[in-house]
This record gives structure tokens, C-alpha cells and sequence, in this order.
């Protein structure tokens, strides 16, 4: 647990980091899942069965001491299992009231899996949820302190009846099963996952969240709009045509970004949100190459990995690439044997292929240099 | 965003520097690779995550636009790829090539076709050479 005076946005990368620590690849989905939640939206990952979609969601919950609903929605899934049953006590007063205790409504972290297999009611009633953070049904009006919720799904809808649902969503992360490369992570870290206890004591809290949702409001955005709006034309061009209601709101991450980061003021290196907004895999594949000189000074500190994953720019590698090498040199300092030789000329490797000698940034450049005076004096 | 590795080169010291390393690689590590060597310089191809580190290597990829050609992840070029492995294939023939600047300021288009598994006893014979 860490001091309660910390500041909200250290506390929420200390809060990043235990979520992710053991999750293999997932860095990114669970920084979305925190910028989305500062920002007050709401996010859409689609990927197969088995991604560790639901597990990184209860991870953030964990991690911010927040409390938790999670389902999974089928075609058959009554109203009640997600928001409540009535109230009989009220029912026998001729009240028709929900009992919301423990479901969604009560929610500040929730998980729907296969969001779009609920029934028109269930939709219908989320919508509401999403929009206002209320909860209507019959007599029931319940203002709910639902920060985020992360919709799980196979694949996007195609009904273009659930379009406005879905729109709701506004950041959209796209998963795979793991790469080969990854594998014998993946397989140590589940091993080691399953033997660990978890760590109950959250890192960070609602308050926080709530005092970086504040701060979030509060950024100014005048000196982004030329850039935000230059970036939405070029999409335009390049043939991505994003509703008005995505274009506007994109602000509110881009704000997010900026108070995450530490600043009052957004600038260009905060643009990088606007990728996720982009609704489908293929189209921010194609926002990335379009937008790519717009996005190279894309950065964030606390969500370096969706920062990097959305940029795809020098600058968030750099970051990346020197916070590994810290790393590296810390535990050189306790052990060196061949696994950590092994990580050392991995990382050298894509310090060298990502950067020319004179292109590195200074920090990256020292971190390299003294990653090789190690690794010549333990040859 | 670099090219993903799928080679390495090395030069003059760096070359007999990575042939030493290799040579105390584990066999099922070298398997995935292949390599081809010069008077005084080595190529040594396959993924990147398979792909051995030494100072003062120089990584190469493939753009799609130009699959016959292995360039510098780390720099691009200021003229359209295709048109670019267009110009080369017309000047040294066709490849596969690794090209990469030389420090005159021109280029240098290295031959990767002979490239083959990694056999010790040539990679020895290299090095021996190498040093005389």
C-alpha cells in the first residue's frame, strides 16, 4: 500500500503496474482501460476467448480499490442478472423497485462480456448507464458510480441496430492471443500466477481517480484544437470518417492524457488517444500510417505502452526502451547469469535496430552504454 | 517504426567478434540462422527475437515494398522504396541484397544468396582467415 498523500498520478502508475504485473502483453489494454476511466469513457476490446479480456479488467478494479460487477451476457440473459431483481419488500407496498445491491448499477468498475448478446432491454437500459450513469426502471432512479466499463466482445457487430451501443464504447482495443515469442513467458508467468497469493491492497484508489478526473477536466485544450483538428482532416482524407460525437469526445482522453502526464495544458505529444477512438483494427492500422508525423512526439509517462502502441513514434520507444534498460542494470546489480545476458542483448538488440547511433536520445544513449561496459566486464 | 529485424550485419573487428560469440552458442540456437560471410564482414539472418547482439551491428529488414532487399531498420529512405530496389536491381543486378550506407556516403549492396546454416568448422576457418 502506499502513502495516502502520493500523488494521484503516481498512484495510478503504481496501480498500472501491479495490474499488469504476470499479465503477459496486455500492458496496453490495461493503460486504455485507466485513460479511459480518468476520462469517463467507457472501452470496447474486441478478441477471442481466453485473451485475459476479463482478468485485466478485474485486475484495474483490484488495483484502484474499486468495487466490481462482471457478467456474461447471453441471448437469454434476464434484465435482473445484470441490474437487480425487484425489490419484494417494495413489490408488496405496490412499488415495482429494483434491488441493485451488488449488481451493475452499484458498480464503479464493471465487465460485460460479449456486451452485445444482451436483449433490447438490457441494451437499452445500459445505454442510459453509460450516458448519464443512471439507472431507470420502473420506479427506480438510481445515480450510478460507475467510472469505466470495459465491453468485451469476439468480433464488432454488424447489426446496424446495435451501432448506437456500440458507439457508446469510445476507445477500441483489438487482442490477439499471444505471439510466439512470447510463449514461454506467457507459460512461466501463468505457472507462477497460479502459485502466487494475489495481492489484495490496492495501490491507488477512487479517489485518486476521481481527484486525476477532476484535474483532467480542468486542462486546457485551446493549444490542441489546430493539431486535432488537422489530424481528424488527415483521417478524413486518408478515407476514416469519424462520427462528430467520437471527434468531440476524443478530447476528454486527450485531456486525460495531459493530466496523467502531470500537465495542466495538453499538447501534441497528448494526440495519441485519438488512435483508439478509431473504430475498427484495420482503420487504426491505417489512423497510425496517416497520422504518423502528427503522433511521433506521442508520449505519456504513466501509459507508456499504450502510448507507444498507438505513436509507434521514437520518442514513447525511447521511454520504453530506457525504463527496460533501468530495469535491467538494477538486477544486474543483484545477478548476473545467462538468463539476465540473455534480456541484456535482447533489449541492446532493439535499442540498436530502433536506433542509429546519433539518432538515440541522450537517457537511451547512457542506459546502452552502460548496459555494454556490463556486459564487456562480466564477458 | 524500425523495420523488424531479419538480419544482422557486422564489419572488420565486430565480424570476428560475433563469429567467437556464436561460436559458444548451443547448436539448437544457431539452427535457426543463416549466415553468409565476406573478407571481412558477416551476415546472419532470421527473426529478430533469434538474431545475436554485438557493438557496432547493423540490423536489417525487409519493407514489403521491396522483399529482394535487407535495409537499416533504423533509417529510412528518402526516395520511394520500390523505385529504390528498381534503381539497385538495374546497377548490380538482382538479389537478394543487404544494402546500407557506406562510410564514403555511397552504398554497399552485400550478395545474401550463398547465405547457409551455420557450420563451427566454417565459422572456425573464417575466423582463422580472418586473422591472418
Amino acid at each position: 500500500m502506499l502513502p495516502p498523500d502520493l500523488d494521484p498520478a503516481r498512484a495510478l502508475r503504481a496501480a498500472i503496474r501491479q495490474a499488469s504485473h504476470g499479465l503477459v502483453d496486455r500492458e496496453v489494454l490495461i493503460d486504455v482501460i485507466v485513460l479511459a476511466a480518468v476520462a469517463g469513457e467507457h472501452v470496447l476490446v474486441v478478441g477471442p476467448p481466453g485473451t485475459a479480456k476479463s482478468e485485466a479488467a478485474r485486475r484495474v478494479a483490484r488495483a484502484l480499490g474499486g468495487s466490481y460487477f462482471e457478467y456474461l451476457l447471453g441471448r437469454f440473459t434476464e434484465p435482473s442478472e445484470i441490474f437487480g431483481a425487484v425489490d419484494l419488500a417494495k413489490l408488496r407496498q405496490g412499488l415495482v423497485e429494483t434491488d441493485t445491491t451488488g449488481m451493475l448499477p452499484e458498480a464503479e468498475i464493471a465487465f460485460l462480456d460479449e456486451v452485445f448478446q444482451g436483449s433490447t432491454a438490457i441494451l437499452n437500459t445500459l445505454l442510459g448507464i453509460l450516458n448519464e450513469r443512471v439507472f431507470l426502471r420502473g420506479h427506480t432512479r438510481v445515480r450510478c458510480p460507475l467510472r469505466l466499463c470495459l465491453g468485451a466482445t469476439n468480433a464488432l457487430p454488424t447489426d446496424p441496430s446495435l451501432a448506437a451501443f456500440a458507439d457508446r464504447f469510445l476507445m477500441r482495443v483489438f487482442v490477439e492471443p499471444i505471439s510466439d515469442p512470447l510463449l514461454e513467458e506467457l507459460l512461466t508467468a501463468g505457472w507462477r500466477l497460479s502459485a502466487d497469493e494475489p495481492d489484495s491492497a490496492p495501490f491507488a484508489s477512487m479517489t485518486a481517480l476521481d481527484d486525476l478526473a477532476r484535474r483532467s477536466r480542468a486542462v486546457e485544450l485551446k493549444g490542441i484544437v489546430p493539431l486535432l483538428s488537422e489530424a481528424v482532416r488527415r483521417l478524413r482524407a486518408g478515407g476514416l470518417h469519424l462520427s462528430d460525437r467520437r471527434v468531440v469526445r476524443s478530447q476528454r482522453l486527450i485531456a486525460a492524457a495531459a493530466a496523467l502526464d502531470g500537465r495542466t495544458q495538453a499538447t501534441g505529444a497528448d494526440l495519441w488517444p485519438l488512435i483508439f477512438v478509431v473504430p475498427t483494427a484495420d482503420e487504426q492500422a491505417a489512423a497510425r500510417e496517416l497520422l504518423s508525423s502528427v503522433l511521433a512526439a506521442g508520449d505519456n509517462g504513466v501509459l507508456q505502452a499504450a502510448a507507444e502502441e498507438a505513436t509507434q513514434g521514437p520518442v514513447a520507444r525511447a521511454r520504453r526502451l530506457t525504463a527496460a534498460a533501468d530495469q535491467l542494470l538494477a538486477d544486474g546489480a543483484i545477478l548476473v547469469d545467462a538468463a539476465w545476458r540473455l534480456r541484456v542483448e535482447a533489449l541492446l538488440r532493439e535499442i540498436d535496430a530502433g536506433f542509429a547511433g546519433n539518432d538515440r536520445p541522450a537517457d537511451l544513449g547512457d542506459r546502452r552504454d552502460k548496459l555494454v561496459e556490463t556486459m564487456g566486464r562480466v564477458a | 517504426m524500425p523495420l523488424p529485424a531479419r538480419a544482422v550485419l557486422v564489419r572488420a573487428a565486430a565480424a570476428r567478434q560475433l563469429a567467437h560469440h556464436l561460436l559458444g552458442w548451443e547448436s539448437a540456437r544457431l539452427a535457426p540462422l543463416r549466415a553468409c560471410v565476406g573478407d571481412d564482414l558477416m551476415v546472419v539472418l532470421g527473426d529478430d527475437t533469434c538474431l545475436p547482439w554485438v557493438d557496432q551491428a547493423i540490423y536489417l529488414g525487409h519493407d514489403p515494398a521491396a522483399p529482394g532487399l535487407l535495409l537499416p531498420t533504423n533509417r529510412g529512405l528518402n526516395v520511394p522504396v520500390d523505385l529504390f530496389a528498381e534503381a539497385l536491381t538495374r546497377r548490380v543486378g538482382r538479389g537478394p541484397w543487404a544494402v546500407l550506407p557506406a562510410d564514403s556516403g555511397g552504398l554497399v549492396a552485400v550478395p545474401i544468396a550463398p547465405a547457409g546454416p551455420i557450420a563451427r568448422d566454417q565459422l572456425e576457418a573464417w575466423v582463422m582467415r580472418a586473422r591472418s
